[in-house]
């Protein structure tokens, strides 16, 4: 979407027209949607739709072009995440138990297989980083944005920035040259 | 290998592209690179129900509280009829209090709702709606305060209390009775029956009389009611003064407090 046609959905959307609303939802869901996994939400479909509820109230009083939409609509999205990782470590975690999940069941070599292959060993890469570090990786590689956006998302400086990516980076690159080095938890909930 | 990573070179990588003379990024480039990928072609996820409802377009336009609308929606608004945007405020406006008595501490929230609750009720009773009981409380309350008496009654003593029945007498320091069964003296105990007065330390009277004096004699005429100190008589008979030698005809109690006497 280019600035003027981002301009001309944003009039739209911002005087309640529901095609505009669903435009916007449809060009940044699937970035928050996978920003809000990515970095541990539990429910990262039912936060995206919470996301954007608080977006399009708050739409009214939005003012930039498509750039800084997407820093506007990541700080929402960021702040709902934070309030979710708040809220679970007070409350202690709940785990469902499903038994395609159990340990304890003996696998077979064709499921190892698919797991295999289903396990995206980015992610899991990008999950032993620490918190700031995934963060600023995450919002810079999911959801696109550049390292501005993602000062203005996390409250920090560029230059922060530049440096968290850096160290970021060269972790990834121990981890991707030495794979036996451990994966850290992943789990940055506070507790 | 422990060569420092520049910024033009982690900009690279993140873009999923291998920095120049640093060929032990490759795969760290490539797995970046899917991600990526993976992150721009992925599906919206389903909306929740409430969601939908504003992606179909069923919210209300936002409009301040006088009516006009916000910057964003002056086209729009524009566009809508004068009721339309009358009731859209009237919406905005109801919502807005709503959030505002949300906000506002429980101590001030009991006290608003008692202010609302009295001026509501002062208006039904001015207004003459409430419920019987409830209005004859209010009209007292209201001649009380504002020392008006409407009353039918004719004569109403200083230092009494409003009388609302039209029994044409209430004396000083009486309590007003509003039962229509005869006079009870003080400190004797409720006679429900409706049988005349039996006087304390005094004779019955088998006359249909309601009311014989403490220490005086038995008045045997009709008149209903001599008063020593008295109180309220219900009677429609005229008043008998205190103290005031009575003959058997009756003693009319006169406006100006004087009494005709024969």
């Amino acid at each position: 979407m280019n600035d003027e046609t981002f301009t001309t959905v944003l009039l739209a959307a911002q005087t309640g027209a529901g095609w505009a609303c669903t435009r916007l939802w449809a060009e940044h869901a699937p970035a928050v949607a996978g920003f809000l996994r990515a970095r541990g939400s539990r429910e990262p479909d039912d936060l995206t739709s919470e996301v954007f509820l608080v977006v399009f109230d708050r739409l009214a009083d939005f003012r930039g072009d498509a750039a800084s939409f997407r820093s506007f609509v990541f700080s929402i999205a960021y702040r709902r995440l934070v309030d979710e990782l708040r809220m679970r470590g007070r409350r202690g975690e709940t785990v469902e138990l499903l038994a395609e999940e159990d340990p304890r069941r003996a696998s077979s070599a064709e499921s190892d297989a698919l797991n295999r292959l289903a396990t995206d060993q980015t992610m899991e890469l990008l999950r032993s980083l620490s918190p700031d570090q995934r963060d600023v990786m995450i919002l810079r590689i999911v959801a696109d944005l550049t390292v501005e956006q993602v000062a203005e998302v996390l409250g920090k400086r560029a230059d922060a920035i530049k440096a968290l990516q850096r160290r970021a980076l060269t972790q990834l690159r121990k981890k991707v040259a030495d794979p036996r080095t451990p994966v850290a938890s992943a789990d940055d909930s506070e507790k | 290998m422990s060569k420092r990573i520049s910024d033009t070179e982690a900009e690279q990588l993140l873009a999923g592209m291998t920095p120049a003379g640093h060929p032990e990024l490759t795969d760290l480039a490539a797995a970046i690179g899917g991600v990526r990928a993976r992150a721009e072609f992925a599906a919206a996820p389903v909306p929740t129900a409430m969601l939908l409802a504003r992606l179909e377009g069923k919210a209300i336009v936002p409009i301040s509280i006088t009516g006009e609308a916000t910057v964003a929606s002056r086209s729009t608004a524009a566009s809508l009829s004068p009721l339309a945007v009358r009731r859209a405020a009237l919406i905005e406006g109801v919502r807005k209090m709503f959030e505002w008595i949300a906000g506002i501490g429980l101590a001030s929230k009991i006290t608003i709702g008692a202010g609302v609750v009295l001026l509501a009720t002062t208006g039904v009773g001015a207004a003459g709606a409430l419920p019987g009981p409830a209005q004859s409380a209010f009209d007292t309350i209201v001649s009380t305060v504002t020392g008006t008496d409407d009353d039918s009654a004719p004569y109403v003593d200083d230092e009494s209390d409003v009388d609302d029945d039209p029994a044409p007498y209430v004396d000083d320091e009486s309590d007003v009775d509003d039962d229509p069964a005869p006079y009870v003296e003080d400190e004797s105990d409720v006679n429900d029956d409706p049988a005349p007065y039996v006087e304390d330390e005094s004779d019955v009277n088998d006359d249909p009389a309601p009311y014989v004096e403490d220490e005086s004699d038995v008045n045997d005429d009709s008149a209903p009611y001599v008063e020593d100190e008295s109180d309220v008589n219900d009677d429609s008979a005229p008043y008998v003064e205190d103290e005031s030698d009575s003959d058997d005809g009756p003693v009319l109690y006169g406006e100006d407090g004087s009494a005709d006497e024969d």
